[in-house]
């Protein structure tokens, strides 16, 4: 009897002595493994030889792009790869920082700096396209620029008398007028319009954004604006509008013919009826060209209500005119200066038509 | 080892900053960030609330954080103000017609008491538009001479062409590093 408990007794012990033992084995080798990871990992040495060795990669994958002809798709292909292998490092050396004294990290930060600009040079010379990632659209922007190089020298001798005095408006303070601004007085400018009542205002241009401040009663037509249409506190006006981005705050009653390539937006405003741009004049095409916006692309049916964040709901303050004509802006121009023939209609002072850009 | 993983998470920790883009609507906020970020900016439209990126620069993660300056939007700024290192105050640099309602934006910004410690770094965006102010005119306009509270500087940069972006954003990260990382 006693015996057999004696037995089982020495058979117990040992078992939980064989697990313990296991235990701290498995702990053992668990702890060396992880102190040897740790100090692989994250020993200076082991960084700066990872690190050299994948700055000197980058490298030489660069020199081969510079040397070889590869064809562009792969070209792409490789500058994003690049791109990539530099961020990695980067993501590494920013996690290393804990472990690496200030001079080592200046140091490999200046190398990847370096390898940025040099990444950035060769893609800029191999695919002179994408120069800075933007579409055609600068590309376009910079061409105008050079061709109308008088017309810019001269604006910029008017902005520099600008800049003694204050702010000063393109138009303002206009009652029951036809006022006609040509592409000389429009193209690559911003444009700003203040004070403004029973008005017919055309733009016959590219301009490079147009603010509006104050108009009531008003019709202002306007050709493609390379940038953004801002307007705030108008009153029971008609729009023809084509822009990259169009912003209307505080205003009601509005109905906007719109061409708009990124968003339109409206802020405080009421009884928003938005159709689809159709103001046309004989030099439309190349200004649409000339402004770089993409005529194919109109969010025009996009807007969002900063008053209104119900994805759900419709905003009530905003809608698309629906059963309703397009106007025809040439009876609108003949009905206007028949309305308005006593106090007639001023055209800008310089009407020749600027020939380079068409 | 745990004691190890949190400090390990300390020295993360302090590493990071965290910076707030402010300006008035179409200064450019969401461009710039986009821009420091390597993203393409061509389909950029008006910020409907936020945007928020962590990234990586020179050994630093930044926690950017980008509201949009719609009128309605920035009664909601005051609620991005906490632990805030580093105040970016973007300006349309071609918007001439709103620069006095950007100045006076600002002026209510820098008596914010839990921006008091924040570095401020004024971007005059937009320097490639043939009727943009320059920096030094911008400087004139919103009195950041008579700024006594905060670290400044005031800087011309265009987002579209990226020029002297990464110098400045340097600026401010290496003014923020000195003032909360002296230990290191």
């Amino acid at each position: 009897m006693e015996g057999d408990a004696e037995n089982r007794k020495d058979q117990v012990l040992e078992r939980l002595n064989k697990r313990n033992k296991d235990r701290q084995n498995y702990l053992d080798v668990q702890s060396e493994q992880r102190s040897k990871e740790s100090v692989q990992n994250e020993g200076v040495d082991y960084f700066s030889q990872t690190f050299r060795q994948r700055t000197i990669d980058i490298e030489q994958r660069l020199k081969d792009l510079q040397c070889g002809d590869a064809p562009s798709p792969d070209l792409a292909r490789n500058f994003a790869d690049i791109t990539l292998e530099i961020q990695d490092l980067q993501r590494y050396l920013t996690t290393s920082t804990m472990f690496l004294s200030d001079f080592k990290i200046k140091s490999c930060q200046n190398i990847l700096n370096t390898l940025t600009a040099v990444s950035d040079e060769t893609r800029q010379r191999l695919m002179p396209k994408k120069k800075f990632g933007f579409s055609g659209k600068k590309t376009a922007t910079k061409q105008k620029s050079i061709a109308n190089k008088d017309i810019v020298d001269s604006k910029l001798s008017k902005t520099a008398e600008k800049l003694g005095s204050n702010f000063s408006w393109t138009i303002e303070n206009r009652n029951n007028e036809h006022v006609v601004l040509d592409s000389s007085q429009v193209n690559g400018q911003d444009i700003t319009i203040s004070n403004i009542s029973h008005c017919l205002v055309e733009l016959q241009g590219h301009p490079g954004s147009v603010q509006v401040s104050k108009a009531s009663h008003c019709t202002l037509l306007c050709g493609p604006i390379s940038r953004s249409f801002f307007a705030e506190n108008l009153d029971e006006c008609t729009l023809s509008i084509a822009c990259q981005q169009l912003r209307l705050h505080s205003s009601g009653a509005i109905r906007i013919y719109l061409h708009v390539t990124c968003r339109a937006i409206i802020e405080d405003c009421k009884d928003i009826e938005i159709g689809e741009f159709n103001y046309d004049y004989p030099e439309l095409e190349a200004d649409y060209l000339a402004s770089g916006l993409n005529k194919s692309q109109n969010n025009y049916t996009d807007v969002a209500d900063f008053n209104w964040l119900s994805p759900d709901v419709h905003s009530p303050n905003w809608s698309l005119i629906k059963d309703h004509p397009d106007p025809n802006w040439n009876a609108w121009r003949r009905d206007f200066i028949a309305n308005n023939h006593n106090i007639g209609h001023k055209q800008g002072d310089n009407v020749v038509k600027d020939a380079s850009i068409i | 080892m745990g004691f190890l993983t949190v400090l390990k998470k300390m020295r993360q920790k302090e590493k990071e900053m965290r910076i707030l883009l402010l300006g008035l609507d179409n200064a450019g906020k969401t461009t710039i960030l986009k821009r420091f970020n390597g993203e393409p900016i061509d389909t950029i439209s008006p910020t409907l609330g936020f945007n928020i990126k962590t990234l990586e620069h020179n050994g630093y993660t930044l926690n950017m954080w980008d509201v949009g300056g719609q009128k309605s939007l920035r009664s909601y700024w005051r609620n991005y103000f906490e632990c805030t290192d580093g105040l970016v105050w973007v300006v349309d640099s071609a918007d001439r017609m709103r620069l006095e309602s950007c100045g006076q934006e600002l002026q209510v910004l820098l008596q914010e008491e839990r921006l008091a410690g924040a570095t401020l770094l004024v971007l005059c965006n937009k320097q490639d538009l043939p009727g943009a102010l320059s920096s030094n005119e911008i400087k004139e306009i919103l009195h950041l001479e008579e700024i006594t509270t905060h670290h400044w500087l005031v800087a011309g940069v265009s987002a579209v062409t990226g020029e002297k972006l990464l110098s400045s954003m340097d600026w401010l990260i290496d003014d923020i590093a000195k003032r909360i990382f002296t230990l290191d």
